[in-house]
């Protein structure tokens, strides 16, 4: 069996975090080749699939960068775009497609690409089209997607919010869902923690992330979030979107909002690794303010026992609810505040703190079932 | 005082009592928390946008617009010290007139560096500043907040939830003016199928208008303020299905009544529309449709038999907690000078 796994981007983020999970599960007898386009000089994707996946082979291919350029709030039919996805496929022509039985995209954006370039050679193997995020809607998609192939289709979502969707969007698809996989459960997860007044926010800095909700709220109770023992937070993550759009200087707003606190310091800590992400804030916040496709950042605290707050948009909200986690609404400050309290009540209690572990126990039995599901679509 | 030697002037085109609306409810709400804070609080009522300028002349500390449309008439020093309120519909360029629409929307662009240029933009819902953001809006997220709408809920008390097991009639109500993104002729079916699927007596309590129906009870007298509250009281659920008629000129900003019915721990059930996913949150403090039909309303009733109690106390809990209109003193005291 011979898998073609192609990489959205060439930076390490969830998405690839994952996707790099899901390959490490094929079996033994898999022959991956991960392919990779070249937009920057990040190394860590390419050292973190050696280190998870040594008998990989990794290749690398180029595409256009205005074609990168386009986001969520872009739209794929615009004229520009078009051209620069016709230049990226010529760019990817030469891959040789026709030695792999299995192609896995990970992500919309090398989805499009090489579901065009199957299509053009003609290939007969079968595609593995990864949705990480909400399926665009554009009427180009739509008839690239309508047309006959000479190929097996399979579309895979990260959560059931995404595979809903798409299904609202391509009724007669069959969509399997794959979670991501969270990460081993810390052996102390569950034990009391003292609250040290750190909490934190994993995310790339883009606005539907929702940090200067977060950062705003704190400045209109900041006195509130002294006495419970907040003292800083600390925002992880950089703009590691190459897209136009909202997110252009946001960092610098951030900068301004967090000028406005007098006692609470903000922290830019930039990109971390996982271990000293969770064991330097004392609690989470997940603060998307638009559907979250799955909300990796959530497992990753739960297995690490940080408590929880999120807002719970789209497939986050299969992953929190109020049993294990602390949800409250955008802009809604009572709410906020209360679960920031409840969050550090529960640092002492751990009564869901051990509810969201166990959840995430529960979440790698899931996974490995829905991934036998997609294995068995090519089996079968 | 959190808002001690504060001088402001809050500008609006409505106050109450003499023109009751939306704006003037929350002109009104947030003058009444500016001063409970010990700020100093002129209102500063205008007919015509021109007359801003007038207003502003004698004051040099800070200006609130109610309405974000006669900054345009204003100096960029002044842009620089007001905060505006955007509602969300106001910013549409739609008019039925066709020259007036040419104009605005030729005028969108300068319109738009307008509010760029002020001290903050407070919009009542996401929904709005991304509708500010479609029509050329320039986001910057230290000057452009979201506050969600906010009401007086002085002399509220915890109310008795109201059974929903064993009526034979259920009561409705929807206060809504009788225009076309309003939908009353959608209100007024889903009561109809309701009748059907519930097997029960209905009752809708409308706002004034003409309005009649073979299937259920249907009153529209005229509504005084004052018996408002006892309706939303006595009813068991709000309705507000307005539509996003964005194309149209029209779209529900956030909406209100959920919140003034929720004072009274009635559960409102609305459309999946614009503002509306952020004024009832779905399943949570009331319901959300995707549309009006036989099967949607079916789907609907049976969550709302197991789900009514729980809703009833959610939405009363929500709004008290989270849009007491005391809260617009915290959102200001950041923002003045």
């Amino acid at each position: 069996m011979k898998v073609f796994a192609v990489f959205n981007t060439d930076r390490l983020g969830g998405a690839e975090r994952s996707f790099i999970d899901s390959l490490a599960k094929l079996p033994d007898y898999a022959q991956v080749t991960v392919w990779i386009p070249t937009l920057s000089k990040d190394p860590l994707l390419e050292q973190k699939v050696l280190a998870l996946l040594p008998k990989s082979k990794i290749s690398r291919f180029r595409v256009s960068g205005y074609y990168y350029q386009s986001s969520r709030s872009s739209s794929f039919s615009k004229f520009p775009l078009l051209l620069s996805f016709i230049y990226a496929l010529f760019r990817i022509r030469t891959i040789p497609i026709h030695d792999a039985d299995i192609i896995w995209l990970n992500g919309n954006k090398v989805g499009a690409l090489f579901y065009c370039l199957c299509l053009l050679k003609k290939w007969n193997g079968t595609l593995w089209w990864h949705l990480r995020d909400y399926f665009p809607t554009s009427s180009l998609l739509s008839k690239l997607l309508d047309r006959v192939v000479p190929f097996k289709r399979e579309f895979v979502a990260n959560s059931f919010s995404v595979a809903n969707d798409f299904n609202q969007q391509y009724e007669s698809i069959k969509t399997y869902t794959l979670y991501n996989s969270p990460p081993d459960i810390k052996d102390s997860s569950c034990d009391h923690k003292p609250f040290n007044g750190k909490i934190g926010i994993a995310s790339m800095l883009t606005p539907w992330k929702g940090q200067h909700d977060v950062l705003w709220m704190l400045v209109r109770n900041e006195s509130r979030f002294v006495e419970l023992g907040v003292k800083e937070i600390y925002l992880y993550g950089e703009d590691i979107y190459l897209t136009a759009g909202n997110h252009v200087g946001y960092k610098d707003s951030l900068i301004k909002i967090a000028d406005k606190l007098n006692s609470i310091k903000v922290i830019f800590a930039g990109l971390m690794p996982l271990n000293t992400i969770y064991s330097t804030i004392d609690i989470l916040i997940h603060s998307s303010i638009k559907p979250e496709p799955f909300g990796r950042v959530i497992v990753e605290a739960m297995a690490h026992g940080l408590p929880v707050l999120s807002t719970g948009l789209g497939g986050a909200g299969e992953l929190v609810n109020n049993d294990r986690a602390f949800c409250y609404e955008p802009s809604h400050d009572h709410m906020f505040t209360k679960a920031i309290e409840d969050a550090i009540q529960d640092l002492e209690t751990s009564q869901k703190r051990t509810k969201a572990v166990a959840f995430v126990r529960d979440l790698n039995v899931t996974i490995d079932q829905q991934f036998d599901d997609l294995m068995k679509s090519y089996i079968l | 005082m959190l808002l001690e030697n504060k001088s402001i002037l809050l500008t609006t085109p409505e106050y109450p009592p003499s023109k009751p609306g939306g704006i003037a409810t929350l002109s009104k709400a947030v003058v009444d928390a500016l001063r409970a804070n010990g700020a100093d609080v002129e209102v500063g009522l205008w007919t015509k946008p021109k007359q801003i300028t007038r207003l502003v002349k004698p004051h040099h500390t800070n200006l609130i617009h109610s309405h974000y449309w006669p900054t345009v008439w204003l100096s960029k020093d002044d842009r620089a010290r007001s905060i505006n309120l955007i509602h969300g519909a106001e910013l549409l360029t739609y008019s039925k007139n066709i020259a007036t629409k040419l104009l605005k929307n030729l005028t969108k662009p300068y319109v738009n560096k307008c509010i760029e240029q002020a001290k903050a933009n407070i919009f009542i819902s996401q929904f709005s500043f991304e509708t500010a953001c479609l029509l050329g809006l320039k986001p910057n997220y230290e000057r452009d907040i979201i506050f969600p709408n906010r009401i007086d809920l002085s002399d509220i008390h915890r109310p008795v939830i109201k059974p929903l097991d064993g009526v034979d009639e259920i009561r409705l109500c929807c206060f809504a003016r009788d225009v076309p993104h309003k939908n009353i002729k959608g209100t007024i079916r889903f009561a109809e199928i309701l009748s059907k699927v519930a097997n029960k007596k209905i009752t809708l309590r409308l706002g004034p208008g003409n309005y009649a129906s073979d299937i259920i009870k249907i009153n529209c007298k005229i509504v005084r303020d004052d018996q408002r509250d006892d309706i939303y009281r006595g009813s068991h659920f709000n309705l507000i299905f307005s539509l996003d008629q964005s194309d149209r000129g029209n779209f529900e900003g956030f909406g209100l009544t959920p919140l003034e019915a929720a004072r009274f721990g009635t559960p409102s059930v609305g459309l999946r529309q614009a503002g509306l996913i952020e004024s009832i949150h779905d399943g949570k403090t009331g319901w959300l449709l995707d549309e009006i039909n036989s099967q949607s309303v079916e789907s609907w009733w049976s969550l709302a038999k197991s789900q009514y109690e729980m809703i009833s106390q959610n939405s009363y809990d929500h709004t008290i907690s989270n849009h007491n209109s005391k809260d617009y003193a915290l959102l200001f005291s950041g923002l003045l000078s």
